[in-house]
């Protein structure tokens, strides 16, 4: 394995064993010569000529020179000059001088000396005890959560909270070591010792990134100790380490998941999470403690989070634990960074679709803050992606009944998206802080045109505006207070108030506005307008409480109000729905983990209950998982739960022609409450180099709703019927996992054979393919890197997903002359679309100075071999046949990405 | 138990179902009737397209399918004009009702619809106005950029209405000759339940006389322009008023008035 840098644990040289050398002793001794070379062979020429025992990291300071000429300079002064230019301080301590980062403290240091210890003078003095601490970025002193701790050459470990603390009972003596691993990081080895405390202890995981070492992404955390494989259907992420997969633009944490078994990767244009046959909006997102409703940028190429900004993603793709709750298929839980707690940082990327820039602020030790700001700009990139949906936008259009001599003086408006990203954490102490995040994205789309006024009127007094709107604005603002509080190293608690507002506006239609010269302005609008506003106010609780060696007790609550608006309206005259949505879910839970058998056997008993005012009833959501290691390296798993939605995402079939979808909550009648029952079983097999994970899931789905809006004529007029489908289904799969965790070449391949089958009595009455069916997904990733260089390599294989074709059509002359096709359909989903595949590459160039990462320049080709991947399929009537066009997804597109940090 | 969970969940997954199988064709007539107030009754019946080159159409003439109509239950003939075009001499009247019925692929097709009445108290606002063009003023000065042309009737009880604009000159000349293609003669708003239409200037293609055509239409015709899709995304059956058929029988009334676009 190799070894950190930056922590100094690594090599340490005990150069010579005399008597305990005294602070004193340093002013006698003198330094009177020239020295030249590296830090280490100063060091080293040091301790030869006086005696003298030093413990440094050899292979860091041998990177840093030193040209000096001391004339009889006392020795505790040289050693001061030696270590102020390469940001480093020297501590004495039992004999020994140690040298180490400014930011790091000789606990730390002494914890880090595995292996080093004079056993003679460190024999345990207390056994069967309990340590607390924390785990934190060595560079930043930001918390890391979920990350594992755990007791070398014992089955015992756990998992730090969300902020980072961890509690160890039953620990064997005072001097044990303890393995800290955190996905992004190198594995930290700490050493308990007898006269140091073991309350509040840190331990500071490296950073991977700048050592060019380790693996990006891992299955189930099953890269780190095997003793902590404790959890179930489990995906992590650390955003860090993105940049080294292949990208279209950006380094996103969605499409990374996709590269994982089990999460559909077929669908570009969503960056929602298809997670075991479930549908993006079964998947919660809990971002900073806020849901998020809607992860799009730019029609779903790319994901709304902006990963400089966060510190950690965990994605649950079935079984999750009873505080999680309200929706029925996967839980997507963010962690924003708190910022660097040590010192000021700048950086940003640039690529061929966005720059992106970030700060990270302290003040003092207490307080930290973090920004991030990203925004596309008008790149061949961003324009290309935009044209391609919109070219079929426009084959789409209907009724555009404007005609205009104007067209030659009309200029095409702007499209951009942005996102911004900001958290402020005070700690008032090491057990008490208070966290203030916010998130804001917006896309506007705009796909329309104006007409300039000619020069000639407007010296006349006369404007004239006038142009076809085909406008979508949409995004989400979300933000939390969030107070944590460890009242004791065995309880914790957190308390968040959040706001989460998704809007989404499209307006899609002509209008004139013409003001004469007498200042009389006339305006006409034709066409549909659509707004969708959800307010989501929450207040939420959690605590944590290890009552027992064994036993950890969760428990919370949450309280979300919603307000949901829809309008729909045609002619801005014309109100068709006209939807306002309040309601409100209560929820307590509580849950107990439980260590049996030596730690071999690990379950989790959970009830979440759920009040819903608007059908007055409780929703009652028991939750079992339990995990048993067979041996050292077989794990046996197996969770069942179930699981209720009460806010629904309804998909519009004309996603062209309209908002994508817009959210409305259950009503216990035409809507109901959804629910959902997951049966999973899995084993895993891991050496210290492999994992091999099998999983199957079997989900069973009802209350289902599918929404369709029609148009159907009546006596008194054109009837909107909001047609509001209810139906059950089922969803079962397996996934393989075989991973590579760590060397120059690590990676994975995974396979899933999955079903989704919806059964709705309004198309049939049989089970027929859900839309989001695929058979068959396999997916290999390999990632390469040597040096400065990293290069991946993805490959993905997915079955069609299935679509509804048309039977039959014929054509209508309308009054105007005019002729309007029309289709008949007649089996759901009854076709499937080609398969997809696709190979994406990405080559990355690490950029040093003076030994710090400062970023990198990459290169990464997306669809190498620019498969035609259809995306969907278009139908005309042409000469009495029907001829079908496929629309496709993107071919061959490159991208250039420049990252920059100050550290 | 987890090794029969993985492997029930394997067979379960294995088992053969039939994919990628053709949409089942059914073999509709589609009926395009609109029976205008006034004018004679034409109609016609056709047959959809299938996607399945290979789909069984029914035998059945549809020239010879030997419709009835109806007004108001009494019985019209009609003539048979080949290609599935039906005629009746009789006008069509406003405020009757009119049943089709015939016999296709074994089912009864059946629709009807009643005449609305005609539109009152139709104005418009100018009789003329002036075509907008850039530069093109007479003596190469500053065009007048007019009001648009409005108009206005009754609807008190919120009907439907639509506009149709035609220009009827024998050899229309376009105001604009930059277009690449000769521009539509005929344009039309979409089906309104408002009282008015206003027609800008520019959305005049052709010098000279223009029919403008007000129909009062049932919310049968107003339905055609919100129905159906196009892609595999978007697909859904589209609004018909025709029992075992698709297509539209719908009446209308309308009222022409006339304007000219002059230079």
């Amino acid at each position: 394995m190799k070894q950190p840098l930056i922590h100094f644990i690594l090599c340490w040289i005990v150069l010579s064993a005399l008597s305990a050398l005294q602070a004193q002793d340093l002013k006698n001794i003198k330094a009177d010569r020239f020295f030249s070379g590296s830090l280490t062979k100063v060091l080293d020429e040091l301790a030869k000529e006086h005696s003298l025992k030093f413990s440094f990291d050899r292979e860091a300071l041998a990177k840093m020179p030193v040209d000096d000429r001391p004339f009889n300079e006392s020795l505790d002064v040289f050693l001061n000059n030696l270590c102020k230019p390469h940001k480093l301080k020297y501590a004495l301590h039992e004999g020994t001088i140690y040298v180490m980062q400014k930011t790091s403290n000789l606990e730390q240091v002494l914890r880090t000396q595995v292996g080093k210890v004079d056993t003679k003078t460190n024999l345990p003095t207390r056994t069967n005890l309990t340590v607390t601490g924390k785990v934190r970025d060595a560079q930043t002193g930001e918390a890391l959560p979920f990350s594992t701790v755990g007791i070398k050459g014992t089955t015992q470990g756990v998992s730090t909270n969300a902020d980072g603390y961890f509690v160890l009972q039953k620990v064997p003596s005072d001097t044990a070591t303890l393995i800290a691993n955190f996905i992004g990081y190198r594995e930290a080895v700490v050493r308990l010792l007898p006269n140091l405390p073991t309350d509040n202890i840190s331990i500071d995981l490296a950073p991977t990134t700048n050592e060019l070492t380790a693996v990006t992404l891992s299955g189930e955390r099953e890269d780190m100790m095997s003793t902590q494989r404790t959890d179930i259907s489990v995906v992590r992420l650390t955003p860090k380490t993105l940049e080294r997969l292949p990208n279209v633009g950006e380094k996103d944490i969605m499409r990374s998941f996709q590269l994982m078994p089990g999460i559909s990767a077929s669908n570009e244009s969503s960056s929602g999470l298809y997670v075991r046959g479930g549908t993006p909006d079964q998947n919660l997102i809990v971002y900073d403690g806020f849901t998020v409703y809607h992860v799009d940028h730019l029609y779903g190429f790319f994901s709304a989070f902006n990963a400089n900004a966060l510190k950690d993603v965990q994605l649950h793709k079935g079984g999750f634990e009873s505080r999680f709750g309200g929706r029925l298929a996967s839980v997507t839980e963010i962690t924003g960074k708190d910022g660097n707690q040590k010192q000021f940082n700048v950086g940003g990327d640039l690529s061929l679709l966005s720059f992106n820039v970030f700060a990270e602020m302290p003040i003092g030790d207490k307080f930290s803050s973090v920004f991030a700001f990203r925004r596309s700009y008008k790149s061949p990139l961003y324009q290309s992606l935009f044209k391609r949906f919109n070219e079929n936008d426009q084959n789409n259009s209907q009724n555009n009944t404007q005609n205009t001599p104007f067209a030659q003086n009309t200029t095409q408006a702007r499209s951009y998206f942005y996102d911004l990203n900001g958290k402020l954490t005070y700690r008032f102490s090491n057990n008490h802080s208070l966290a203030w995040s916010i998130y804001n994205g917006t896309d506007k789309l705009d796909n329309g045109y104006k007409v300039e006024t000619p020069s000639f009127l407007a010296s006349r007094g006369i404007s004239l505006d006038f142009g076809i709107n085909d406008l979508t604005n949409y995004g989400n603002l979300g933000s939390s207070l969030k107070w944590t509080q460890r009242w004791s190293p065995k309880f914790y608690g957190s308390a968040l108030v959040s706001y989460s507002n998704y809007y989404s506006n499209r307006d899609r239609s002509n209008n004139g506005t013409i003001t004469s010269s007498n200042g009389e302005q006339r305006t006409i609008k034709f066409g549909t307008l659509e707004d969708n506003n959800l307010k989501d106010y929450s207040l939420k609780t959690d605590y944590q409480w290890d009552y027992l060696p064994n036993n950890q007790l969760q428990f919370g609550n949450m309280h979300t109000n919603y307000d949901i608006k829809y309008t729909y309206s045609q002619n801005d005259t014309t109100t068709v729905i006209d939807k306002d949505d309040k309601g409100y879910t209560s929820s307590v839970y509580l849950q107990n983990r439980t260590k049996l058998f030596n730690n071999r056997l690990q379950f989790v008993a959970g009830l979440r209950a759920n009040y819903f005012n608007i059908t007055d009833q409780w929703y009652y959501e028991p939750r079992f998982s339990a995990t048993y290691n067979v041996t050292k390296r077989l794990t046996l798993k197996g969770a069942w739960g179930n699981y209720y939605q009460f806010a629904n995402r309804i998909v519009r079939e004309d996603i062209l022609a309209g908002s994508r979808d817009f959210w409305l909550l259950s009503n216990g009648t035409n809507i109901p409450v959804s629910n959902s029952q997951h049966y999973i079983a899995g084993l895993a097999y891991e050496t210290p180099q492999y994992l091999f994970s099998v999983e199957g899931y079997h989900k069973d789905l009802s209350g289902l709703s599918e929404y369709s809006l029609r148009f159907t004529p009546s006596s008194q007029g054109i009837k909107y019927d909001e047609n509001f489908y209810n139906g059950t289904g089922f969803a079962q799969g397996i996934e393989f996992l075989a991973q590579k965790k760590g060397g120059k070449v690590n990676g994975w391949v995974g396979y899933t054979l999955g079903k989704v089958r919806h059964k709705f009595d309004v198309y049939s009455k049989d089970f027929f393919p859900a839309q989001n069916d695929v058979t068959h997904e396999f997916k290999a990733v390999g990632i390469y890197q040597h040096k400065r260089f990293d290069a991946s390599i993805t490959w993905i294989y997915a079955t069609g997903r299935p679509y509804t074709a048309p039977s039959g059509a014929y054509n209508i002359s309308l009054l105007d002359g005019t002729t309007e096709s029309y289709f008949s359909i007649s089996d759901k989903n009854s076709l499937r679309l080609p398969h997809y595949h696709r190979l994406d590459v990405a080559f990355n160039y690490r950029l040093f100075s003076k030994g710090n990462d400062i970023g990198y320049i990459g290169l990464s080709l997306f669809n190498l071999y620019n498969r035609t991947n259809v995306w969907y399929k278009q139908f005309e009537i042409i000469e009495n046949s029907i001829v079908t066009t496929n629309i496709n997804y993107l071919g061959i597109t490159p991208n250039l990405t420049l990252s920059l940090k100050l550290r | 138990m987890f090794i029969v969970f993985l492997l029930a969940l394997l067979l379960g997954l294995c088992s053969c179902e039939q994919n990628n199988l053709s949409p089942t064709f059914q073999d509709l007539p589609v009926v395009e009737g609109y029976l205008k107030e006034g004018e004679s009754i034409s109609f016609k019946i056709s047959r959809q397209v299938a996607t399945d080159v290979s789909a069984n159409y029914s035998p059945d003439n549809l020239s010879a399918l030997n419709p009835e109509l109806t007004e108001d239950d009494t019985a019209i003939r009609l003539t048979a004009k080949g290609g599935g075009v039906y005629e009746a001499s009789q006008l069509v009247q406003a405020g009757k009702a009119y049943k089709l019925s015939f016999r296709y692929n074994q089912k009864l097709v059946t629709a009807n619809t009643t005449i609305p009445t005609k539109p009152e108290n139709y104005k418009q606002s100018v009789a003329s106005i002036k075509a907008f063009t850039f530069g093109g003023g007479a003596g190469g000065g500053i065009p007048d950029f007019p009001d648009p042309v409005k108009l206005t009737w009754d609807n008190p009880n919120n009907s439907y209405y639509v506009v149709v604009i035609e220009n009827t000159e024998a050899t229309p000349e376009a105001i604009n000759t930059g277009n690449s293609s000769p521009p539509a003669r005929i344009f039309r708003n979409q089906p309104t339940q408002g009282n008015s239409y206003e027609i800008r200037v520019m959305q005049f293609n052709y010098y000279g006389k223009h029919n403008l055509k007000l129909y009062h239409i049932n919310p049968d015709y107003a339905v055609l322009y919100s129905s159906g899709g196009s892609t595999s995304q978007n697909l859904f059956s589209p609004a018909t008023n025709i029992n075992n058929g698709v297509g539209i029988f719908t009446g209308m009334a309308g009222k022409v008035l006339e304007l000219s676009v002059t230079k």
